[in-house]
């Protein structure tokens, strides 16, 4: 009998019967950040995920999770629902300030080959444009995954903006647009961003105007 | 329960249905299971290419238009164990099939005499793909990580799901049901698939059994193709969760490919998957996913590893 009820609460955390205490703990808050409030649906669900049934949804976790809790000996949430690391920033976007740039880090980033156009002036030393939206994205922990998760530029094409590999680019207002997109969820100045990005991408305008 | 027969499907083209049909088969018939993969991908088959076989003797064309049956069709493959059923090389239309003809094709498919039936689907969803998803006892599907192969399989899955509530319905002649359930509809007073799902349940003891019998062993298993991070590794549970809370229906997050660039090579080279050194972490993870499907067992938090 008891098992049965069980069952209930693994299938709703998604995980299976035989389950250790942190799989569940680690399933538990994935869904319930899957879930929240702010999470963005995927447009073909989100005419079923209202508010309500998220609500609905996130109790229902709560529940399972209390219960499964109970069951597994899983210690008071607080004590370890903050320093679970596997959880990471990665996956949704903090809401915080953004720290400085991490210099040390980019420096010795910049120092493994990278190659400055001369006729570009870049703004942080020996850092190409590209680098620095990646540097900056990588500091925060978010992925390529979750830039794209959030931002909604195609995976390839935020490759493509990092790589500055601008012969993927249909026109110039589309590059702009995409790095001012990428800024904003990356906590930088969007405007500033992009004309600096754009300066990059003049360059090789230029440079490839000049073969032809 | 067994599943014996498997679709693999998903909505977008591209995704590498076709490679994990034949994958797939192959770690099956590795296991000495006796394994037939059918390329029910008419418009656009290519499976035969993909287990190496250069020229099929007949293809499902000879089925549908020249009445050959569906056994005869089949050859042996370089692969023991492994058969093939070749999908249409020339340019025959699965679209154009009509009801009889369809219904013979799932006929034949359901009498073969092995262990493993496996499916390969085409892109899209069009009511044959549909029909022949859900005709497989394991339905499988295949993604990209990728938004727009996200957005195709859910509204491949919501197809899917209406279809198999209209196959209730008139399977069970449950006419005035049929009716009352889209005007509850149309006056917004039930919405969604599962709403849908426990209204039917809701008008009658009999029916909700009916409806409990016919989705009992409905589920699906998804596999993540070409991954390049930990974090689209991450996005396979963040889609399982949502097809189980939209659908109310058991998803399993089989496993995951990551992306292999030398793959190229393999679709030109003569020799199967197996054969190849290049491979051998692609091998790795299809085989984990094989299991994991065969199991019943899915990619865990804590174990995210295929290796």
């Amino acid at each position: 009998m008891a098992k049965e009820d069980y069952r209930k609460y693994y299938e709703t955390l998604g995980v299976d019967n035989s389950a250790s205490a942190e799989e569940v703990k680690q399933a538990y808050l994935h869904k319930k950040k899957v879930f929240s409030a702010e999470a963005e649906m995927p447009l073909p669900l989100a005419d079923e995920f209202t508010g309500e049934k998220k609500q609905d949804i996130l109790d229902r976790v709560e529940e399972a999770f209390t219960k499964l809790a109970g069951l597994l000996g899983i210690e008071e949430k607080k004590q370890w629902e903050d320093d679970l690391s596997y959880i990471s920033k990665a996956d949704t976007l903090p809401e915080f300030e953004l720290p400085p740039l991490p210099e040390e880090e980019l420096s010795s980033f910049a120092g493994e080959g990278f190659s400055i156009q001369s006729e570009v002036e870049p703004r942080l030393p020996s850092l190409a444009e590209g680098q620095v939206l990646k540097a900056v994205r990588e500091s925060l922990g978010m992925s390529l995954n979750d830039l794209w998760q959030v931002s909604e530029i195609p995976y390839g094409t935020l490759e493509q903006l990092e790589l500055e590999d601008f012969s993927a680019f249909p026109d110039a207002g589309y590059v702009r647009w995409c790095v001012f997109t990428c800024a904003k969820h990356l906590g930088l100045d969007p405007k500033e961003t992009a004309d600096e990005y754009m300066k990059r991408y003049r360059g090789w305008q230029n440079s490839r105007a000049g073969e032809e | 329960m067994e599943s014996k027969i498997w679709a693999i499907g998903g909505g977008k083209g591209g995704t590498g249905k076709t490679f994990v049909t034949s994958s797939l088969g192959t770690f099956l018939a590795r296991q000495g299971k006796k394994v037939i993969i059918i390329d029910a991908d008419l418009g656009g088959a290519n499976l035969h290419s993909f287990v190496k076989q250069k020229r099929p003797k007949y293809s499902l064309t000879d089925f549908f238009t020249n009445k050959i049956p569906l056994h005869q069709v089949i050859e042996k493959t370089q692969i023991s164990n492994l058969e093939l059923a070749a999908g249409d090389i020339h340019s025959f239309d699965y679209k154009s099939i009509n009801r009889g003809q369809k219904l013979r094709f799932f006929n034949h498919i359901r009498k073969l005499d092995c262990d493993y039936i496996l499916l390969d689907l085409g892109a899209g969803s069009n009511l044959n793909v549909i029909d022949t998803f859900l005709l497989a006892d394991n339905k499988v599907v295949v993604i990209l990580p990728e938004v727009t192969s996200e957005e195709n399989l859910y509204q491949f899955l919501k197809k899917v799901f209406s279809r198999k509530i209209n196959l209730i319905l008139h399977k069970h002649r449950l006419k005035d049901e049929n009716t009352e359930l889209q005007e509850k509809e149309k006056s917004g007073q039930i919405t969604g698939i599962v709403g849908k799902i426990e209204y039917l349940k809701s008008m009658s003891f009999e029916i909700e059994k009916k409806v409990e019998e016919e989705l009992a062993g409905f589920k699906i298993s998804l596999i993540l193709n070409q991954v390049r991070s930990e974090g689209q590794i991450k996005r396979g549970f963040t889609v399982r969760n949502l097809i189980t809370e939209y659908f109310g229906i058991e998803t399993k997050y089989s496993g995951y490919i990551k992306y292999n660039e030398n793959f190229w090579r393999f679709v030109n080279q003569a020799q199967p998957l197996s054969q190849t050194a290049e491979f051998n972490p692609t091998f790795t993870e299809v085989s984990a996913i094989t299991g994991n499907i065969l199991e019943n067992k899915q990619l865990t938090f804590t174990n995210m590893s295929h290796g």
